[in-house]
């Protein structure tokens, strides 16, 4: 286990620079990205004998050199502990989920047409806004809409029920009384992607799009797998697409603290026996990648999420429904709900917000 | 052969399209011409075969990020424009429409499923009137392209309905009929090559606001459903998508049911019937509606549209089917169903 170093820059010799211009820099006593930031050409030039095109260059690679110096894994578990949660305002849900959505996690939710996906999606654009006094992240979402299932209107009535809790719960913090229908409108950002490309784009763009709205969280994709599936001209290039959507939606998440949330339609597997099974679609090249597998699937009228893939939390499932406000629990002594039944419990979303913000 | 817009944006050469420094144009043409194949590549697969430096490549990959990246907006932009709500086509009937939210979707694709006989091209037919309404009235103000995989289109009954429906919508298009353009395809590759070419010939030359597919299920039922085929039904799904998207038309794909043996709860709707065409088409379709019989009845005066025909006497007692639409999945909808009726006037409300 090696040392905290502490945030002295990266080291130089990670910055891929050719080894005749290491080989100067070294021995003039340059070694991390710190010791030739704030330099100019000319300053640089004469200290290490390198040309003056050379030092352009150097300096250049060295401040876009993005590379972390080595830090002790106590730092890493503690820094993951205490980072809040998105929560599903279904109790029975976040408890599955050890608290919520994950930040600095990919997160899957897998399952049949119809089973709520978007909904889960929809539900987290909202929660993901929730004011830090109240133990929310009160971040910012990204909406990458793949099949045109964003609705604004489901949208805004999670909002309205989202923020009737927060209102409940009272509190007279800032964060509270900023935290209306209005900004949790504006706090989604949203790109419809008519191909993969697109999608691509829109992944790699984050970083620039951060330095915009640096409060961004959340960054879902709706869905994975509706431009990846389809016939190819070149299915090499759908595989290698795939990979770097892949590897691209890894960077948010570790970067810049995001919770990155993905949903995937269901494929039949066919196994040689002739069984088939329902599997998440995208086959390995993408199973590997999200942190948490999440399925969604009915059992009779209920809906029912369980956890396939976790890190930490034990495999089991949880019941929730749909309403009209977003995602709730199923209670005890009414039936599954469908839209048009409101639950209103404030009393219970008190009790729960208050809970995740004593961790 | 024209493919619908968009489709090669990705594949096709966009060097000259790019405000970058020529050095990397110059580069970039070994084998790096395309967006899919710039993003698809990583910062230094695209330094070691350019043999550029870091600084160029980033330059490159922002410049090729910048072009393709589509329109940010936000959700809050979206509701106060109107982009983000849902859009329907009336059907004409105030109970309908009201549990619809306003009438049938129409984005991305709505299915029409149940058995034979239950009534879903009758609702097709009443569609492809309620379109061409102006939008005031509920319908999109443009034209039908219906194409039908089974039997003939029945040319008959939409006369039928023709004539009660001009009684009853007063603005609408002179012809009803001249806004319907009829395809007969009844074999799965000639569909989806209809999809891809002929469509969007026929989308960029005339006013159409819906593409009826009556049905999607018949010209691959009969084919084995094989891993090839199963690809050939994506990319039909894929492509009506696409089309819908480019040409803002709303599609409505008319699908069969098959019996299943058990409790068959999948897609949450508990039946002893199940939508045919399997996971393949369910993944694509944005709304499912099931349209079934049930074993009530209503009973009414049949009334002939003619106003001619008054004399007391003459009107008979007829029994109509109570048929249901329910809604399996919709993005903005909860799952419920609702009544009506099939007469000679075509799709009405029971009271």
């Amino acid at each position: 286990m090696t040392e905290a170093v502490g945030t002295s820059g990266g080291l130089l010799s990670e910055c891929g620079l050719p080894s005749s211009q290491m080989m100067k820099l070294l021995s003039a006593d340059f070694t991390t990205t710190d010791d030739v930031k704030d330099m100019k050409p000319s300053e640089l030039s004469q200290a290490t004998g390198l040309s003056l095109k050379e030092c352009v260059e150097v300096l250049r690679t060295a401040s876009n050199s993005h590379h972390p110096s080595p830090v002790d894994m106590l730092q890493i578990y503690q820094e993951g502990s205490e980072l809040p949660q998105i929560v599903t305002f279904c109790k029975a849900l976040d408890t599955l989920l050890g608290g919520g959505i994950p930040l600095q996690a990919i997160t899957e939710v897998s399952g049949m047409p119809g089973v709520g996906k978007t909904q889960v999606c929809l539900q987290a654009c909202v929660s993901v806004q929730l004011p830090k006094s109240v133990g929310g992240v009160g971040g910012e979402a990204v909406y990458v809409d793949t099949e045109g299932s964003f609705t604004v209107k489901r949208l805004k009535d999670m909002a309205s029920c989202a923020v009737h809790h927060v209102g409940t719960i009272g509190g007279v913090a800032e964060d509270v009384s900023g935290f209306t229908i209005e900004s949790i409108m504006k706090g989604v950002h949203y790109f419809r992607c008519q191909n993969c490309v697109e999608v691509l784009a829109v992944v790699k763009n984050i970083p620039k799009l951060m330095l915009v709205h640096p409060n961004i969280r959340l960054l879902v994709l709706d869905s994975v797998s509706f431009h990846f599936r389809h016939d190819f001209p070149d299915a090499r290039d759908r595989a290698k697409l795939l990979r770097t959507v892949t590897k691209e939606l890894i960077q948010p998440a570790v970067t810049h603290k995001m919770a990155v949330l993905v949903t995937n339609h269901m494929t039949t597997n066919v196994k040689e026996k002739g069984s088939a099974t329902l599997v998440p679609a995208l086959g390995e090249t993408w199973g590997h990648c999200p942190t948490l597998r999440l399925n969604l699937s009915w059992c009779g009228p209920t809906r029912v999420a369980a956890l396939t893939k976790a890190p930490h939390c034990q495999n089991s499932s949880a019941y929730f429904q749909v309403s009209i406000g977003g995602l709730r629990d199923v209670s005890d002594n009414t039936q599954p709900s469908t839209a048009g039944n409101l639950q209103h419990e404030p009393l219970n979303k008190k009790r729960k917000i208050v809970e995740s913000n004593d961790r | 052969m024209m493919e619908s817009k968009g489709s090669h944006k990705w594949t096709k050469n966009i060097l000259n399209e790019l405000d970058i420094n020529p050095k990397i144009v110059v580069c970039a043409k070994k084998g790096y011409v395309s967006a899919s194949s710039i993003l698809g590549a990583s910062h230094n697969e695209l330094e070691e075969k350019l043999g550029l430096s870091s600084f160029h490549i980033k330059n490159f990959i922002d410049a090729v990020t910048s072009h393709v990246l589509p329109k940010k907006t936000s959700a809050w932009d979206l509701s106060q424009t109107g982009e983000g709500d849902p859009k329907h086509i009336t059907l004409g009937c105030q109970n309908l429409d009201n549990f619809l939210g306003g009438g049938v979707p129409a984005q991305g694709i709505t299915e029409m499923t149940g058995q034979s006989g239950s009534g879903k091209t009758q609702i097709a037919l009443q569609l492809s009137l309620c379109a061409q309404l102006p939008p005031v009235a509920g319908g999109l103000g443009k034209g039908v392209a219906y194409i039908c995989t089974e039997s003939q289109f029945p040319t008959a009954r939409l006369q039928q309905m023709v004539k009660h429906f001009k009684a009853q919508h007063s603005k609408g298009p002179a012809s009803y009929t001249d806004g319907i353009f009829v395809h007969h395809i009844p074999d799965m590759d000639s569909l989806v090559d209809c999809v891809r070419y002929q469509l969007p010939c026929l989308l960029s030359q005339r006013p159409i606001g819906l593409v009826v597919l009556d049905s999607v299920a018949s010209p691959f039922r009969a084919e084995e459903s094989n891993m090839e085929n199963k690809n050939l039904l994506y990319t039909l799904g894929y492509q009506l998508h696409q089309l819908a998207a480019t040409y803002h038309i709303a599609i409505v794909a008319i699908n069969q049911v098959t019996s299943v043996i058990g409790n068959n709860n999948l897609y949450g709707h508990s039946g002893n019937v199940v939508p045919t065409l399997g996971l393949t088409w369910a993944n694509l379709v944005t709304t499912r509606l099931m349209i079934g019989r049930t074993d009530s009845h209503v009973q009414a005066e049949q009334t002939e549209g003619s106003r001619q025909v008054k004399k007391s006497s003459s009107k008979t007692i007829v029994e109509y089917n109570v048929r249901e639409l329910e809604v399996i999945f919709c993005p903005w909808l909860g799952k419920k169903s609702c009544p009506f009726v099939v007469t000679s006037k075509g799709i009405e409300d029971v009271e």
